[in-house]
């Protein structure tokens, strides 16, 4: 029987797609395998992880005697270090694990790796969202498989669970120390699948971008124009979480630096936005350093100048 | 053997024994069908100082792709044991009682959380009703006598019928 996919999902998942190149370690092996998990042919079900392990003839052991790693156990294990995740009482978890792989493969680029973790809201009070957090575990997880060459991140956002973010700006001097010369410019689309709220409430959206203290991100432009977003394949999620149907609103913005720390600051600056214009939905954030393709029609700070000031 | 050694041991018995009891407790509490029974290749001839300190551990049931979804695995291993025969069921909520659902993961792995050492439960949905969910852990450790232990992990509420 076919799910209805003609509305999104609400509820509390995160989805982290991080996309770019990425060098294996050299000390490192990987391979990817599936797994089956039910050989009934009615109800099958199959699940495909990336392993890592380091070289059984640099260790002196066997390959049996080698524990084989993937984005799973890795971010599980930091996330539970850093009292993110995982059993830590009496500290309150910041998310639960759901699943994880790096889809990266030698000599692609693309999707390099995805997460889906839970935004543990216990007290079913309105919180900051996880974003940075969940960022830095992946940054860090990673880094542990090999080297990464970002070209973009995109996150899916639970708003109904965001609340006031006072502390989000304290922390902008993080970029106080960044070199001049790394400033680049850097695109954005905020999208709300079937739901079109963030579209129709781009402009606020976008003066609210430019309102907030937002420390060395500068947001110049935005868009409707649906050939103007932010393309990032395969898409961290489909209609299953977006619905039917995309909304999207592409912000042309400066970023001080470019790697994950800045595009989870970005993406949270965004989220901060849409919580601030009473956008309340499930949003896709999506960030990259590639340029535009085409010549667009965004509107610019000037144009917005006499609806902003 | 050491004061230190026989002091760890001791810890790790009483913390094990700390942990069937909450396990044991649990699933009498919560769910309203007869609960599996470990089996596997369990001796009841080793006791449970030999078989050390461990834990089902497993990741609330969330939406994958269309199906629910739950992990499931053992960690801190202060004993002997190698191997475990990891099982995981879903639950599903209905009325006041809770109904095993899907197909049962069951893997036979050795400690941790890593690529192969998870068991994996999953069930279709076919509609998104909103339900609540649980995912039942069951580890048995291989070769050794070991307590009936059983993480329940949730429930959470899902947008899955099925």
């Amino acid at each position: 029987m076919e799910l209805d996919r003609r509305s999104k999902r609400g509820g509390d998942t995160v989805f982290l797609g991080v996309y770019g190149s990425f060098r294996l370690h050299p000390w490192l092996e990987s391979e990817s395998t599936t797994q089956s998990i039910s050989d009934d042919p009615d109800e099958t079900f199959t699940e495909t992880y990336r392993g890592f392990a380091v070289r059984p003839e640099l260790t002196g052991r066997g390959a049996e005697d080698i524990s084989e790693e993937d984005a799973y156990s890795v971010f599980m294990a930091r996330s539970t270090s850093m009292m993110w995740a995982g059993d830590n009482p009496p500290q309150t978890k910041l998310w639960g694990m759901n699943d994880a792989n790096v889809e990266w493969s030698p000599g692609s680029s693309g999707q390099v790796a995805w997460f889906q973790v839970v935004a543990l809201n216990k007290s079913k009070r309105r919180r900051r969202l996880p974003v940075q957090p969940i960022v830095a575990c992946a940054r860090d997880t990673l880094g542990r498989f090999g080297e990464l060459t970002l070209t973009g991140t995109q996150m899916l956002l639970p708003m109904e669970l965001a609340s006031d973010q006072y502390y989000l700006t304290s922390g902008l001097n993080w970029f106080e120390l960044s070199d001049p010369a790394a400033r680049l410019p850097i695109r954005i689309t905020l999208d709300g699948g079937s739901d079109d709220d963030v579209q129709r409430k781009a402009a606020d959206v976008f003066a609210m971008l430019q309102k907030i203290n937002s420390g060395p991100f500068a947001f110049h432009s935005y868009s409707t124009d649906k050939t103007q977003g932010v393309r990032l394949d395969p898409p961290v999620v489909g209609d299953l979480w977006l619905g039917r149907g995309r909304h999207p609103v592409a912000v042309e913005a400066t970023a001080p630096e470019w790697n994950l720390d800045a595009t989870s600051w970005v993406t949270e600056l965004c989220a901060e936005a849409c919580r601030q214009v009473g956008i309340d939905t499930t949003v896709l954030v999506s960030v990259t350093n590639k340029p535009r393709r085409k010549a667009d029609n965004h509107k610019t700070t000037d144009s917005l100048a006499g609806r902003t000031a | 053997m050491s004061t230190s050694r026989l002091a760890f041991l001791a810890a790790g018995v009483a913390a094990a024994a700390a942990a069937f009891s909450l396990a044991v407790a649990a699933p009498a509490s919560a769910a309203s069908e007869p609960e599996p029974v470990g089996g596997g290749e369990s001796s009841p001839s080793v006791s449970l100082r030999d078989v050390g300190l461990f834990k089902p551990d497993g990741d609330d049931p969330h939406l994958s792709g269309g199906d629910v979804s739950a992990h499931g695995w053992w960690k801190e291993n202060h004993g002997p044991a190698t191997h475990a025969d990891v099982t995981v069921r879903l639950q599903i909520k209905r009325g006041n009682s809770w109904a095993y659902v899907g197909k049962t993961g069951k893997a036979r792995v050795t400690v941790g959380g890593g690529r192969g050492k998870r068991a994996t439960g999953r069930a279709k949905c076919k509609n998104t009703n909103n339900h609540q969910w649980r995912s039942i852990v069951d580890v048995d450790i291989v070769g050794y006598a070991d307590p009936p232990d059983k993480k329940i992990v949730g429930p959470k509420t899902l947008e899955c019928g099925v």
